[in-house]
């Protein structure tokens, strides 16, 4: 065999053995992939944090404005809360009277973001905690501010988000004012389209869309974002939208991890 | 063993450089400086570290996606390949701005064979890979990738001494 070809061989089947990964059982390659991120994540952190601290300078004005309109907004749901007070009271009343147990419907974990994904064609994040703190798959992640994404990958003490701008996450989505429900997924513009609403469902710019029941992995009411621009899709016969999500996914920091219903 | 070790240290390099540029400029300035590691692995030092190269940035990229592990080890390895054949026809020897033309054409493929890729596995939009991908990162790359190389060469210089 000529040397030529040799070289050939070896160099098809290192190819062959690339295209063989692709198929390995997640769970073998997961340890390894975290082990890839525990070395290389924290001379990354290092690096980024004076990066990170600067933008936190260059976009204060952002940052301060946001400030403000949730501080109006801290103002309008502390007026409604003392109105609600009064039904809370009846409520509780009535919930001893029927001997009714209250208790905490969820228990979540709260976590940091220590990496993300720096490529375009995904939207996903590393959180510090794993298996070891009752983190599992599929668990939904949120913020205060609404839902963040589910968990993909999870080792010991580290786990990956597939965030709600990813184009493999998918939930079900409700918009609040009419009810109408879809399919929310991500796109690679780093925002979420709304699928399969009926072409006559009633639905407007700015109409706020949460989590519906329908969901299975997510519990009903998060809020998922805005709706930005509506389409009717001529070929299918449905309306598709593009949401702007409510969490600023490229600032994220802290999040919940919902454990259980 | 020492040549891995650096080329690891390199890629590691430019995968941090890859990161900060994605924290800082978000979605619109996002050079591809493994690709361009790859073509100058390819170009001064052969197509076996370039392959070590390919291997090492497929690994710290699919290390931190949530897709199946392999997928970006595999694509850079074909464009490593491919580099080999390419430079054929668009490298001349010395030229700076041929080196350029070269990782423009490589990291246009390299964003096409991600589509072909994932077009088997997810749905995605083409529109969209054009708009959103491939012309962002296409633009930035081209623009760092003569300032990139001539680093990436006085490095070299230095841990292969």
């Amino acid at each position: 065999m000529s040397r030529k070809r040799a070289k050939f061989i070896i160099y098809a089947l290192i190819l062959a053995g690339a295209f063989l990964l692709l198929f390995t059982p997640a769970s073998t390659v997961t340890p390894f992939k975290f082990s890839v991120i525990q070395a290389v994540a924290f001379p990354i952190r290092v690096i980024i944090f004076p990066f990170k601290e600067l933008k936190k300078i260059v976009l204060y004005r952002k940052t301060y404005n946001e400030y403000r309109s949730l501080k109006y907004e801290v103002e309008i749901l502390r007026d409604r809360l003392n109105g609600a007070d009064e039904i809370v009271k009846e409520n509780n009343r009535l919930a001893k009277l029927l001997d009714f147990k209250r208790k905490l419907i969820f228990s979540s974990v709260s976590a940091n973001v220590v990496g993300r994904d720096p490529t375009n064609w995904n939207s996903s994040v590393v959180i510090d905690r794993g298996l070891e703190d009752g983190v599992d798959i599929g668990m939904p992640v949120v913020s205060a501010l609404g839902v963040v994404g589910k968990v993909a990958e999870v080792a010991e003490n580290k786990a990956k988000v597939v965030l709600l701008t990813d184009p493999s996450f998918a939930v079900a989505g409700l918009i609040k004012r009419s009810r109408e429900v879809g399919l929310v997924s991500g796109t690679l513009q780093s925002k979420c389209r709304m699928r399969y609403l009926s072409v006559d469902s009633d639905v407007q710019v700015g109409d706020e869309v949460m989590t519906s029941k329908l969901s299975s992995a997510f519990p009903e009411g998060l809020m998922i974002g805005k709706v930005m621009e509506v389409f009717v899709d001529s070929n299918s016969l449905s309306v598709l939208c593009l949401i702007e999500p409510a969490v600023s996914l490229s600032q994220l920091e802290e999040v919940l991890v919902i454990q259980k219903r | 063993m020492r040549n891995f070790a650096m080329i690891g240290f390199m890629m590691a390099v430019c995968f941090t450089g890859e990161y900060v540029c994605a924290e800082l400029f978000g979605t619109w300035f996002c050079p591809n400086l493994l690709m361009i590691a790859v073509v100058f692995f390819n170009l001064f030092r052969g197509i076996r570290q370039s392959l070590v190269a390919a291997f090492f940035a497929g690994l710290m990229k699919d290390s931190f996606s949530p897709q199946m592990f392999g997928f970006h080890i595999f694509v850079f390895l074909v464009c490593a390949y491919l580099t080999t054949f390419v430079k054929l026809y668009v490298y001349h020897s010395g030229s700076k701005e041929s080196r350029v033309l070269l990782v423009c054409v490589m990291t246009f493929l390299c964003v096409m064979i991600q589509y072909v890729v994932r077009v088997m596995f997810v749905d995605v939009d083409f529109g969209q890979v054009i708009r959103f991908i491939l012309l962002p990162e296409f633009i930035s790359t081209a623009v760092v990738s003569g300032y990139v190389l001539e680093q990436l060469r006085k490095c070299a210089l230095k841990l292969f001494a």
